[in-house]
């Protein structure tokens, strides 16, 4: 996946940029080092991910680590089995996470049957995944981002 | 037979070896009901007499696994049942095909000269860039090689391991007889070959020029699996008889162009030439007729995004016949004949003959004044190009150009990302060239599908 992804590396600085704009106010304070750290992440590791995704949208501080993002999302139960902090993401695990903390609906299965699987399938319907829309493939922390970032930026226009 | 059930073990165990080693799969479906009303069904010998309900359910699986960044596996089976099947189908169908069996590869190449190396390999969609001379799933390789200035690709494949239902080639009068043969699972077995170029170095206009030759393997040892009982036609056989034909091999060489004209107003043109070789019964006997045809279209459509996201578009297409012609197949008489396109594309939903001798005007309108609700209004006007044969029934020789209008109406709308439905409609009045007594044809219908 690397060589299709290459372009996210280049607007690294732009990535942030769109999520600030995009209204993520509680990214703005949040810890440089664990964005940095995400978007070297190749796979990306499940706090990390999870810690950006829940950030964006006050469900953890700005001074949390990708193990309290972790267990917020086991606290919340927002995936049926929390992996550890440190498991490779995957993108079924990051489009759920974002469905969810983003409050978007979702198609007639997802309502039926909420989870990772549909949740790739309504942003893939949306057209914000690239590459290979498989739930179960590992994304690196600079898809992580780049998602979250396509999101945000759907929700300001609409 | 066997040879397809060995195919099936080989492509089962290759699967099963494939899902073991991937890297992320994934799979779903979808389901597709047609519930409507008509008087044109393609399942009628005679169209127009009868009103009947008209039904078609598909029921779609597919798989997908990710090897790694390069390869990827695609299998795509489906179902159908349908009770009125467009022509030249005279029974309701039922059949289960493999749309896609194949490994794809997707190679950049970013420091060459050639960016990006593309193949796939198995059940895969052979399609012209036009789609209107072939659309069809064969057995067979593609190659794509892009370059900043050309696009390439070539392919090959093989057509008679695809279900009958599944085709739509019309080639011969074996390939219609084999539609109305219970007896035939799979389609005419034939060789096609594709060559594609496109000029991509024209700021905002492509030229693509495309070669596809044809080879009827009917009677020859490629025929694999064998399924057809037809008898062909022989070269020198000195028996007349008009059911049954030869093979039909054809070549089309082809240039199209599409752009932009001015800020939102686009076009395209393209022509093919064909050439094509066929027996004709002439002084007695059966002889070999090498015959041209042509097939030219083109529009022009301006999209206007302010105004409810409209596009107000106009196309037209000619497909040479044969004033002598008695079928629209195999109807070839003189040099510059009947152009016989290799499948048959879809024009409209109640009038929808095959591309041969035939002239369409087409102009449409459609709107999309919600992000989940679109509508187009459509009307075609047909001609036949000569007073020969047309591949519909009820339209004799020499009773005129104007076969007639008809009208479409469809709307779209997607209640949910994955949950779609279609209201449509069309009225089909015939014109002069259909003999007295032919009355005004339509069909209407709700599409709905879900994909899981």
């Amino acid at each position: 996946m690397d060589s299709t992804l290459e372009h996210f590396r280049a607007p690294r600085f732009c990535l942030l940029i769109a999520l600030l704009i995009a209204g993520a106010a509680n990214l703005c304070a949040q810890s440089n080092q664990t964005v940095d750290r995400l978007l070297d992440e190749k796979p990306a590791v499940f706090g990390d991910a999870a810690y950006v995704i829940l950030s964006a949208v006050g469900f953890v501080s700005e001074d949390s680590t990708g193990e309290d993002a972790t267990a917020a999302v086991a606290d919340r139960k927002l995936l049926q089995k929390t992996p550890s902090a440190t498991e490779p993401v995957t993108l079924g695990q990051v489009c759920f996470l974002i469905m969810q903390t983003q409050g978007i609906k979702g198609g007639l299965l997802y309502r039926l049957f909420p989870g990772p699987r549909y949740a790739t399938r309504e942003l893939a319907s949306l057209g914000l995944l690239k590459g290979y829309t498989h739930p179960n493939r590992v994304v690196s922390g600079e898809e992580v981002m780049w998602i979250l970032g396509a999101v945000l930026d759907l929700k300001e226009k609409t | 037979m066997r040879l397809v059930r060995h195919l099936l073990a080989v492509s089962f165990a290759m699967f099963i070896a494939i899902s073991a080693n991937a890297g992320s799969v994934d799979f779903g479906g979808s389901l597709f009901n047609l519930t409507g009303v008509g008087n044109s069904s393609g399942a009628s010998s005679d169209p127009g007499s009868t009103t009947g309900f008209v039904q078609e359910d598909v029921l779609k699986g597919w798989f997908q696994a990710n090897l790694n960044a390069n390869l990827s596996f695609n299998f795509q089976l489906d179902g159908t049942f349908n009770t009125a099947p467009i022509l030249p189908f005279n029974t309701t169908l039922l059949y289960l095909n493999a749309d896609l069996l194949n490994l794809h590869g997707s190679f950049p190449l970013p420091n060459g000269a050639l960016r990006l190396m593309q193949f796939t390999v198995g059940r895969l969609m052979l399609s012209d860039f036009t789609t209107m001379v072939v659309a069809h799933e064969v057995d067979g390789v593609f190659l794509d090689f892009e370059f900043p200035a050309i696009s390439l690709n070539v392919s090959a494949g093989y057509t008679g391991l695809v279900t009958k239902g599944a085709s739509t080639i019309e080639l011969s009068k074996s390939d219609l007889n084999d539609y109305a043969n219970s007896g035939v699972n799979f389609a005419s077995p034939r060789l096609v070959e594709l060559v594609q170029a496109s000029l991509l170095s024209l700021p905002g206009q492509r030229l693509t020029v495309s070669a596809i030759l044809q080879q009827d393997l009917r009677g020859s040892p490629l025929d694999l699996a064998n399924g057809s009982a037809e008898s062909l036609v022989s070269e020198g056989s000195t028996t007349l008889d008009p059911s049954k034909g030869g093979r039909v091999n054809t070549q089309y060489f082809g240039m199209g162009m599409s752009g932009s004209i001015v800020g939102k107003l686009y076009y395209d043109v393209f022509s093919y030439l064909e050439t094509g070789q066929e027996l004709f019964y002439q002084g007695g006997s059966y002889q070999n007729l090498f015959f041209l045809g042509l097939l030219s279209g083109g529009g022009v459509r301006v999209l206007l995004p302010d105004i409810l996201s409209s596009i107000i578009a106009a196309r037209m297409y000619y497909a040479s016949g044969d004033p002598n012609a008695g079928t629209a197949t195999e109807g070839a008489t003189q040099s510059f004949s009947v152009f016989t396109p290799i499948t048959r594309p879809i024009l409209d939903n109640v009038f929808s003959p095959q591309l041969s001798n035939l002239v369409v005007l087409e102009a449409s309108y459609s709107l999309k004044p919600l992000s989940n609700l679109q509508t187009s209004l459509q009307a075609d006007v047909y001609f036949r190009s000569t007073e020969g044969a047309i591949s519909e029934p009820g339209v004799p020789t020499g009773t005129g150009y104007y076969l007639g209008t008809e009208t479409d109406l469809s709307v779209n709308f997607n209640i949910f990302s994955d949950l779609g439905s279609s209201l449509w409609g069309g009225v089909f009045f015939p014109g002069s060239a259909f003999g007295s007594g032919a009355g005004v044809q339509f069909k209407a219908g709700l599409d709905v599908s879900v994909n899981f």
